[in-house]
């Protein structure tokens, strides 16, 4: 659902992403860590088409994608680093805007709306966006990103100023959406929340691929942290470093 | 989409296109109506950057994939609806104070007033879908943008003093019409425009 091969992206003469490649399937949770500056919104703007990129190639949802290419966009849902919205409408019109962009019937973007309004306890009132705090923010601009049933999710930081409850359920949300064949690719520096749930973890580092393991050969490369409190994460911070 | 558009540029930029108009009706007491020109020449970084200050961030349009032309056209019609709407509350309320009204005058303004603003949306469209926003060096783009819109906008304004020669009301509306179509058949074609040029901003 998602493939990348060799990917470059250069920003004049510093390259910031280098020989990239990444196949992620359907049905397939796969997270990309890295600490900050390693070219990780950069992959994610790439992906969404916001960014040219030098070499390499792109598959999602069986399209090849460029800067002029958009048919996948009606199957994606991207979340971006910075949040998007509207701070001039309230969450509810803002929700029915954004199902007007997606061209979706009145009638199924009405119980959608009222489906993630509840989902992620949004408020019904007709209170203006920019009052609210960045963690009501990045829930509306989340639940947009849901709006359309999209099959592939690319999302840049879904848990960053999240609180624990909400994590803990988009976490779960996550994971049905897998089960249901959606394949999700996420980049975070936040390796609590992605642990139970990814099934693959790339690590990024200078712009290139450290590795990309499953659960499973995560937990026997950090064997040799077993003394450690959580030897995955020792595992993880010292390939980082 | 183009209820929300409208709502949400009501919301942000009425009252800033009504200080826009009022500057135009106070300049307009003052001299005449000729001098137009040199308010939208002061204005033209409204039109020709509109996009980039759009109160609706463009990576959403792009991101899910909406429909550009739509867009445009929205915001198009918010713009020459609303500077239209202060125009004419400020030609009332000049009316209610002064109370002088020259018919033919007022019809002669409404007509220059309408062709410049048409004029300049055009242009804007022109030049914030053009090549020109593709140039790194943003001293080029900014130089280019308001040489061509300047040019445009003076050889629209000689054109139409030309026309106020003839001094006939029928021919001054023919402009306006052919205005509008070119508008209109530019916002056709734009559905070819899935994305706008500049937000491919490799500098970030």
């Amino acid at each position: 659902m998602i493939k990348i091969e060799g990917l470059y992206k250069e920003y004049g003469n510093k390259k910031v992403l280098s020989n990239l490649n990444l196949d992620v399937k359907s049905g397939e949770i796969q997270a990309v860590l890295g600490i900050n500056g390693t070219g990780k919104s950069t992959l994610v703007n790439i992906l969404a088409g916001l960014l040219n990129y030098q070499k390499g190639n792109i598959i999602i949802a069986e399209e090849k994608i460029s800067v002029n290419k958009y048919k996948y966009k009606e199957k994606t849902g991207f979340l971006l680093e910075n949040p998007i919205y509207v701070d001039s409408l309230s969450v509810v019109e803002y929700l029915k805007f954004v199902s007007t962009l997606y061209n979706l019937p009145i009638l199924t973007a009405k119980n959608k709306i009222e489906e993630l309004i509840e989902f992620f306890d949004l408020p019904k009132s007709n209170q203006k966006i920019r009052v609210y705090s960045k963690g009501m923010k990045k829930k509306v601009s989340l639940a947009a990103t849901l709006l359309h049933n999209p099959k592939v999710l690319i999302l840049d930081e879904p848990f960053a100023n999240l609180d624990f409850i909400a994590t803990q359920k988009l976490v779960k949300y996550f994971d049905n959406l897998a089960k249901n064949k959606c394949t999700l690719l996420i980049v975070s520096h936040q390796f609590d929340a992605l642990s139970n749930v990814c099934n693959k973890f790339a690590l990024l580092k200078n712009g290139k691929m450290e590795f990309n393991l499953n659960s499973e050969e995560l937990s026997n490369l950090s064997k040799r942290y077993e003394n450690s409190k959580d030897p995955v994460r020792t595992y993880l911070e010292n390939q980082i470093l | 989409m183009l209820k929300y558009i409208c709502i949400i540029n009501l919301k942000s930029f009425v009252f800033l296109n009504f200080i826009a108009v009022a500057f135009i009706i106070f300049f307009m007491n003052i001299y005449k109506f000729e001098y137009f020109i040199l308010i939208f020449i002061l204005y033209q970084i409204l039109f020709f950057r509109q996009y980039h200050y759009s109160i609706i961030d463009i990576r959403l349009l792009y991101i899910t994939n909406a429909d550009i032309s739509k867009f445009l056209f929205a915001n198009n019609l918010f713009i020459f609806l609303s500077f239209n709407f202060w125009f004419f509350v400020g030609k009332f309320v000049l009316f209610i104070f002064f109370g002088y009204c020259c018919f033919i005058e007022i019809i002669n303004g409404i007509l220059m007033f309408n062709s410049l603003l048409l004029g300049s949306i055009f242009i804007g469209n022109i030049i914030s879908s053009s090549d020109i926003v593709t140039y790194k060096n943003i001293f080029v783009q900014y130089l280019l943008s308001i040489l061509f819109f300047n040019l445009f906008l003076t050889f629209l304004f000689v054109f139409l003093k030309l026309i106020y020669l003839f001094n006939n009301l029928f021919f001054k509306l023919f402009i306006i019409f052919i205005e509008f179509t070119a508008i209109y058949l530019f916002n056709i074609s734009t559905k070819k425009i899935k994305y706008f040029k500049y937000i491919l901003d490799d500098k970030n």
